[in-house]
């Protein structure tokens, strides 16, 4: 990918000038930067960034009579997937999203796990399976069809921005047709059992009340 | 088997109510519970929120707009039969759905056959429960109403669960499994046979009074009474007339405009108070906390309701408790758009869902107050039936106000005004009532020279004078049976 020249600076405020100023670091991490420019008033550093590398926090310290500190973070926005997995059946389809709050990728790309290695999913190749829907900048759909238990496994989805590339995961799980069908096929044999017994339940009671009656009748006639 | 002389109002009346108490789940919570498939549908099919939200719609209408054929099918065949066909019709709806290839095959199956198979559940297990209870009649549809409220309560996180272990194929499958209850909901439902169950003044006539009037209304109800066999024609128009006569009622029609009017002014505001609540700058946690004392409140409003009202302090005000209840909801929703921070909210999904639950119970309890409880499944029927087209019309005339005029108040106000409007209208009629009742009486202690010559006039006079009924209305229609004396 192309690289992005970021020049970061930092400058005393004018009621510190009359601070001498014995030293100015600039460090990212625990590592100094060695070639700063300086102007009249002010220490600057520039940078070259591309492919992640070089993100992080930047820290400018200016030590004189006091010290101050300023910190620079550059980093690429979090892409959020979903923690709990996509659940599908076999021989339907399944729609993965991810999405970018606030900044607008330059591109998205989906990878599917094979073993430990990341695949990229190329969706002219295979029309048929994987549909990708780019109709929306911030908003990235991965459609695919046809699912089978080889589908099942992590997919990542890889935002591309100007400062680097940020990545979402997701889990998809294919379930075979008899998984929820055991607890549908419980609760109507629970339905089937119970509503004879109730209706039998009537029907005894209620013969039941007859026989009563015509005793009573055969007393009262006596 | 000899017919009753008054209902149970217990032994196997609480089985009617756990009955009606599942069918109340399985129909309104699983409705309620339908919206959380709204966001698996939306990515699923990459349609926007009002093509998916059209599905709460539908059933919830066809639900409604069936209800009196659900109550015609209970009344000529069986209550039995029809909840299990209702419970069959749902099943089948909601299995279908688990099938869907498109958003318009789930209007069909899950929002046209799921909602007439609710429909053909939900007024005849509510008119039940009215057969087997008096005394304690409001404390029982307390209890069986409040299966909304559970039922939402207990369903939603369990839908959740089970689109995530399932997703939404799976969990509405199950679903299906789960509404396949209402049959069992069905056989439980033993029909009774009252000897009130006839069209007069019920239970306060001597036995040996009208034996000419008996006598005819036996006969009409043997030939109205369970029959694929002789399905005459000339029966048929003559059932279906001597059932649907409350419609021509004057306490009827009062009932069922105020009933239009109050559908109109409460549908609206279980669908805008989170957005309102959000408007006004209100957390998302705070607002799904604001809906869930709404539910809880409305449950406890129920119960609550409906013992105090079988109190028999209460009992002869009960009308008046259903006016009051509607007038405060009504004037709750003219006070929303000045309450503009959560800890004012508060009190105010509190008293409002007090009051939905304290109405919702009394409905059935007023109409049958107003019908007697031989019309009451197929008058349910056509209350029910009544909350349709305002649950249709007016969110979405509400949402038009709230586009146009840029707040919430307008539509809150609207709706205050229609259910103090249907509280005012009930309140008017009572009044008219009494004041032609004193009248009356006025008229009959002036006439007492004429009581010869007015024989059946007088009678029908003297007949209202002594007995405090609501059924006035009665007599000029059966005037021709109070012959002999």
């Amino acid at each position: 990918g192309s690289a992005v020249k970021i020049e970061l600076s930092c400058r005393l405020a004018d009621k510190y000038s009359y601070m001498k100023i014995l030293q100015v670091t600039w460090k990212r991490g625990n590592e100094t930067i060695k070639h700063i420019n300086k102007t009249e008033n002010s220490w600057g550093i520039q940078l070259t960034i591309s492919e992640n590398r070089k993100l992080g926090s930047y820290t400018c310290t200016v030590t004189g009579e006091e010290e101050f500190s300023v910190a620079f973070h550059l980093q690429v926005p979090q892409i959020e997937g979903r923690e709990k997995p996509v659940i599908s059946y076999e021989g339907d389809s399944a729609i993965l999203i991810c999405k970018s709050h606030s900044y607008t990728p330059i591109a998205w790309t989906w990878y599917m796990t094979n073993g430990s290695e990341q695949i990229a999913i190329n969706d002219s190749l295979m029309l048929d399976k994987y549909i990708i829907d780019r109709t929306d900048a911030n908003v990235t759909h991965l459609k695919i069809l046809k699912l089978t238990k080889e589908d099942d496994g992590a997919y990542w989805c890889e935002a591309a921005y100007e400062l680097g590339k940020s990545k979402g995961k997701l889990k998809l799980k294919i379930l075979s047709l008899m998984v929820p069908l055991k607890p549908f096929l419980a609760i109507v044999a629970e339905v089937v059992i119970l509503v004879p017994l109730i209706l039998l339940f009537e029907f005894y009671s209620k013969k039941k009340r007859a026989e009563d009656e015509k005793e009573f009748d055969q007393i009262e006639q006596l | 088997m000899a017919p009753r002389a008054s209902p149970p109002d217990g032994g196997w009346g609480w089985m009617i109510v756990a009955g009606c108490f599942l069918v109340t789940i399985c129909t309104r919570a699983v409705t309620r519970c339908i919206s959380i498939f709204f966001v698996e549908f939306q990515a699923y099919f990459g349609q926007d929120y009002a093509r998916t939200a059209w599905i709460h719609s539908i059933v919830d209408c066809a639900t409604m707009l069936c209800a009196p054929l659900g109550s015609f099918i209970s009344n000529h065949v069986s209550c039995q039969v029809g909840i299990m066909l209702g419970g069959l019709l749902s099943s089948t709806g909601l299995i279908l759905s688990s099938f869907a290839t498109s958003l318009e095959h789930l209007y069909l199956s899950l929002g046209v056959l799921t909602g007439l198979g609710f429909a053909l559940c939900y007024s005849p297990a509510i008119a039940m429960v009215g057969k087997y209870f008096n005394k304690r009649k409001a404390l029982a549809y307390g209890i069986a109403m409040s299966g909304s409220g559970i039922g939402t309560f207990i369903l939603a996180p369990v839908v959740q669960l089970l689109i995530e272990q399932f997703s939404w194929r799976g969990a509405l499958l199950i679903l299906g499994g789960f509404v396949l209850n209402l049959c069992v909901c069905g056989a439980l439902m033993r029909p009774i046979a009252l000897e009130e169950d006839r069209k007069t003044v019920p239970g306060l006539l001597e036995k040996d009074y009208v034996p000419e009037a008996q006598k005819q209304d036996l006969k009409r109800m043997s030939l109205c009474s369970p029959l694929i066999k002789t399905w005459s024609h000339e029966c048929l128009c003559y059932c279906s007339w001597k059932e649907y006569d409350f419609l021509l009622m004057p306490g009827f029609m009062v009932l069922a405009v105020s009933v239009l009017f109050m559908a109109y002014g409460c549908s609206p505001l279980f669908v805008y108070l989170v957005p309102y609540a959000l408007s006004v700058g209100v957390s998302h946690h705070q607002a799904a906390f604001l809906m869930s004392i709404l539910g809880v409140i409305d449950i406890i409003g129920n119960i609550t309701f409906g013992w105090l009202t079988d109190r028999r302090c209460l009992k002869k005000h009960r009308y008046f408790c259903y006016l009051f209840a509607v007038g405060m909801d009504g004037l709750c929703c003219l006070f929303l758009p000045v309450l503009q921070n959560f800890p004012l909210l508060v009190p105010f999904s509190f008293t409002f869902g007090y009051f939905d639950g304290a109405y919702v119970t009394l409905i059935p309890v007023v109409t049958a107050d107003v019908v007697g409880t031989s019309s009451l499944s197929s008058a349910l029927g056509v209350v029910y039936f009544l909350h349709a087209i305002p649950y249709l019309v007016s969110p979405p005339v509400a949402g038009w106000l709230v586009d146009t005029t840029g707040s919430y108040t307008a539509s809150f106000l609207l709706c205050g005004f229609s259910m103090i409007f249907s509280s005012v209208l009930l309140c008017f009629a009572r009044l008219a009532k009494k004041m032609k009742r004193t009248h009356l009486k006025s008229l009959s202690t002036d006439t007492h020279s004429k009581q010869h010559i007015w024989t059946n006039g007088a009678i029908a006079y003297s007949v209202t004078g002594e007995l405090d009924q609501k059924d006035a209305e009665f007599l000029p229609v059966d005037t021709n049976s109070y012959s002999n004396r």
